[in-house]
Parts: C-alpha cells; structure tokens; sequence
C-alpha cells in the first residue's frame, strides 16, 4: 500500500529529476537484493552489481520510451516508472544469476583456467568460456519466456492490457517490444557485469585469488 | 638452455577456515633456499603435503611467496610481468587439464596467445617428440586415455617453447607402465631440447628413474640437496635416511 502512495506522491510531483532519483532507488535496492542472493560475500560487488542493473535497464528504457513510445514529455512517470520496474527486475534476477554461475564454474574450473594462465594467457582469455557459460545461464530465464510468450504463459502486461478493453493483436504488439526491450536489457546488465566483475577473481599478479573462489 | 632461477629465504603461508570457523594462518613452506641452473632435470621430493606443489606453483608465478625472492636469470620475480615469465616458464599440472576441444587446439593455445604461427611441420615435431604422431590431431581430447592425455598437456606446453618445464606430479594418475613410459619422455626431451626440468613427486623410483638432482622437502622445509646418486646413496641427514626407508 504504501508503494502505491509513494508512487502518487511521484506523479503527481511530475518532475524527470525525481523520477530519475527514484529510479536510481530501485536499482540500488536491486543491486542490494541481488548481492545480498550470492553465497560468497565480497567487497565492491554491490557497485558493479547495481551500475550494471542500472546500465542495461536504463538503456533499455531508454529506447523504449524515447523511440517507441515516443511519451511526451520523455519523463512521464506513468509509462516512465513501471517500464523500468519491469527491466530492472529482470536484470536484478540476471545479474545474480551470472555471478553465481561465474563463481561456481569458476571453482568447478580452476584447473582449466590456471592452465591458460600459465601458458601466458591473459586472465580474461582464460576466463573467456566461464564468462560466455555465465552469460548464457543468466540470459536462459528471458529467452525461454521470449520462446513462449502468448503461447505457453501471458505476460502480466498483456494480460492486463487485454482485461482493460485493448484489442489483443495490439497487446501483443507491445507485449513482444517488451520483451525484446527485456531482453537487451539482461543482456546489457550480464554483459557489464561479467566484464567487470571477473577482474575480482584474479590479483593484480594474475593469479585466481583463492580469498575469494574457496 | 642456459637459465638460472635462485630461490632465497622463501616463505609461504596460507589462512585456512578451521572447522570452529575461524581463520588459522599455516606455514607451508619456510626459509626455502634453492638454486636451479643448468640443463638437468631437478627433482623436488617429499611426502605428500610438504608442500612441492606450493614450490612449484610459485615458480610459474600462480602463487606469490608471503616473504623472500625468486630470481630468474638474475631478475627478480616481481619485476617480470607474469605473461612474460610463464611464456618461458611452463608448467604440466597433476591432471591434464586440457581445453575442451581437438589436440591441435590445445596444443596450439599457447602459439596463438601471442599470434605466432606454427608450422604444420612444428606441431607434427612437437606430437612426434611426445609420441602423439600416430592419432590424428583433430581428435577430441576426452577421447584419449590419461597417459594420451598428459602428453597433449606436455605438448601444449613445449609448444610455448619455454626454457623451464615445470611438471606437478605429472604420473599421478597413470598405471606404473604408462607413468615409466611419461617419465622416460621427459628424460629424452631434456637431453633433445636442453629445457631444465623441474619435477615435483612423492615417488623415489621416479625421482631415481630420470633425475639429475634433487631436494627433499619436509614439513615446508628443504632437509637435503644433492645429487641423485649421492642421495639414495649416502644420504646426509637423518630425516633422508628414514625418507628413503619409507618411515616418514
């Protein structure tokens, strides 16, 4: 309830600096979640973790509200806050997804990765597999839910569309630009944070930092 | 191949998670002091846990030492860049660990990290050396037997064309026909190529079948240094003795 009221308060304020802020709140919050999910704890992970959430979300938002939507003015929070709501969601579960297969396979690895290391390789060279496995296991939720939209499971926004009077082939329409907005959006957040984040699993020797994988 | 690495008063200690939870700072190595130069092979004996393997890793530069030097060519360590030195340095691991993929992506891993070609000729030199020449180098590495498998990873190493051959246990894992047959490429590669060995073993008829010299690490600390014969032979210390009569 609460939220609900917050969110008027927001409206009603009508201001893109506010907005930003509250968005801003919601990636932190769930950069937050996402570390909080990880087994191992480790500094400067909360950072990367909610930059990256932010990063995709953003871009994604972004486009969809500037090139599709085409909302005037840009910042109006109806389509403005729920839109990144649902983009930060998603990239909350990804980012945590990617960090939890990149530490696991990277302790399930260790051997592969230390022998690419000393063959002269490069820590993001010997990474580069664990990084794409990573990247792939944090995608799969939104690429499955891509494979079956409105066959299998109707999302929450056309479903909602559909009951509020809109005909279905145009909630479909928007429905699938969601989802392809989703999906740049997890793809972004993985990306940023894979990138950044592996550099954590190596010293500045270029050695795994077993403080950190054990 | 003319190289020379010193180890001076080296230590090496690691934190360890107790079963209570706290964090225990162990000793592995202490006060190591070891010179390796000329083209020999080097055996580092011990029983198991002494810590050969710590040795070894930090002188491929997977590990860093907690106090002391490691020089190589008169360079220390810390000024060489690690890509640098594990060019030169190679090292075979305990098991294979070899990439997904064909022997011939394997073995040219290292070549292609720094985008050198190598010649069909030099691949077919390096798999002949290893006794690879007769299976196909399109062949999927988990396809082979271990002791195949090890000498994909002794290939992919001297591909690299390193100066020093690391190997971590490196018959571990193979019957004691293969673990001979392994052993003894390592001896004919040393005398071929020149490239100093350094191998790590807890076995002393691996250590008697191929090594020029050896130390023998206890408990972190090198007991005894010597040459192959004069340590089975005549061992000088105490802790040899019993090492060698299998009381330790």
């Amino acid at each position: 309830m609460i939220i609900g009221y917050v969110l008027k308060y927001i409206f009603n304020l009508n201001k893109w600096y506010f907005i930003l802020l509250m968005i801003f709140i919601m990636a932190l919050i769930a950069g937050h979640n996402a570390v909080k999910r990880q087994k191992v704890k480790i500094a400067g992970l909360f950072p990367i973790v909610s930059l990256s959430i932010f990063l995709g979300a953003g871009i994604a938002v972004a486009a969809l509200i500037i090139l599709i939507l085409r909302a005037s003015p840009w910042y109006e929070p109806q389509y403005l806050i729920p839109v990144s709501g649902m983009m930060l969601g998603n990239a909350m579960n990804a980012a945590a997804l990617a960090i939890d297969r990149l530490i696991g396979e990277t302790k399930n690895r260790r051997l592969e990765i230390e022998a690419a290391l000393s063959l002269g390789a490069s820590p993001f060279c010997a990474i580069r597999p664990i990084l794409s496995e990573a990247a792939r296991a944090a995608m799969m939720p939104t690429i499955n839910a891509m494979m079956v939209v409105g066959i299998v499971q109707l999302p929450g926004m056309m479903t909602g569309q559909i009951i509020g009077g809109v005909a279905p082939e145009q909630s479909v329409r928007y429905q699938i630009i969601i989802m392809y907005m989703l999906a740049t959006s997890v793809t972004i957040s993985c990306i940023t944070i894979l990138y950044l984040f592996y550099r954590k699993l190596f010293t500045k020797e270029e050695q795994l930092d077993f403080e950190i994988i054990q | 191949m003319e190289m020379k690495i010193e180890i001076k008063n080296l230590w090496k200690n690691k934190t360890v998670r107790s079963e209570d939870g706290t964090d225990v700072e162990l000793t592995i190595l202490s006060d190591i002091n070891l010179e390796l130069n000329g083209s020999c092979i080097q055996i580092v004996l011990g029983p198991s846990g002494s810590g050969k393997t710590t040795l070894l890793r930090m002188l491929n530069k997977l590990e860093s030492p907690t106090r002391g030097k490691i020089y190589y060519n008169g360079i220390n360590y810390d000024s060489i860049p690690p890509r640098e030195l594990r060019k030169d340095i190679g090292m075979v691991f305990q098991s294979s660990a070899l990439f997904p993929g064909t022997i011939f992506e394997n073995v040219l891993f290292g070549p292609r990290l720094r985008t050198r070609k190598v010649s069909d000729l030099n691949i077919s030199r390096i798999l002949k050396m290893v006794n690879l020449s007769d299976i196909s180098i399109f062949r999927e590495v988990d396809k082979l037997s271990q002791g195949q498998q090890q000498r994909v990873s002794l290939a992919r190493a001297l591909a690299n064309e390193p100066k020093v051959l690391l190997l971590d246990e490196p018959t571990s894992a193979l019957d004691p026909s293969a673990a001979n047959k392994l052993l003894d490429l390592f001896r004919k590669i040393n005398d071929q190529t020149g490239i100093n060995i350094v191998m790590v073993t807890h076995i002393m008829d691996h250590a008697k079948r191929i090594g020029d010299r050896i130390c023998l690490l206890v408990d972190g600390k090198i007991v005894e240094k010597n040459s192959i014969d004069s340590f089975f032979d005549n061992p000088g210390t105490e802790v040899a003795k019993k090492f060698i009569r299998g009381e330790l």
